[in-house]
């Protein structure tokens, strides 16, 4: 399984459950998973960002979401 | 500056963001105005700006004029006049389906016009322009 594949299986139950493997989160936390691992949780995007940068530097690894129900985007 | 303004075009509303490079620079596009656009995503930019993304964000459902699960990264963009810099989510596709004017580069939505405290537009004797302002009078 790919590292994205991995980081969105934790994405799908954080989000539809608020937690992940025995850990809950708050609504509104930031989540930075990178290889199928939780390496940060953070207030705002940013401090989750920079935390995942700094686990690994290349912009297309990892991924950041936030604590939230999802929500379908609308553009009409 | 309490205010910045945006020349409207013809048809539309238009603002002039820029976004920050991960690895340094920044690129200024032009966004048309889409209060109608709403969901968790701020803006819709092109493949292009791919090299934008700070972080990935997992895909999402939308609808209407783009549908489907679309790919979005975490992008932080700024403007200037305003000391405004804020980290947003955007959705990262193939914007020709959008129907976009000549010179815009992609389209911003309601959550991020609400990081201002005012946006709107304004008739002057030159004509329509779009506002953003960080104060509240």
């Amino acid at each position: 399984m790919k590292d994205t594949e991995r980081n969105l299986r934790i994405a799908e139950s954080i989000q539809a459950k608020f937690a992940w493997n025995g850990r809950s989160f708050h609504e509104g936390q930031f989540v930075a998973l990178l290889d199928g691992k939780i390496v940060a949780v953070a207030d705002t995007p940013d401090s989750a960002i920079s935390a995942l940068r700094a686990a690994d530097s290349d912009p297309e690894r990892g991924m950041v979401i936030e604590v939230t129900h999802p929500v379908v985007d609308v553009i009409r | 500056m309490a205010a910045v303004y945006f020349r409207s075009l013809d048809e539309a509303e238009v603002i002039d963001v820029e976004f920050l490079k991960p690895r340094g620079g920044a690129r200024l596009l032009r966004l048309l105005v889409d209060s109608g656009f709403t969901g968790k995503s701020s803006v819709v930019l092109g493949r292009d700006a791919s090299e934008l993304v700070r972080a990935q964000v997992s895909p999402t459902q939308v609808s209407g004029a783009l549908q489907g699960a679309q790919d979005r990264g975490w992008v932080t963009c700024r403007v200037l006049e305003l000391s405004f810099q804020c980290t947003i989510i955007a959705i990262i596709t193939d914007t020709s389906v959008l129907s976009l004017p000549p010179g815009v580069h992609g389209m911003a939505g309601l959550s991020f016009l609400r990081q201002f405290a005012r946006w709107g537009a304004e008739k002057t004797a030159n004509g329509w322009r779009f506002f953003l302002s960080n104060t509240h009078d």
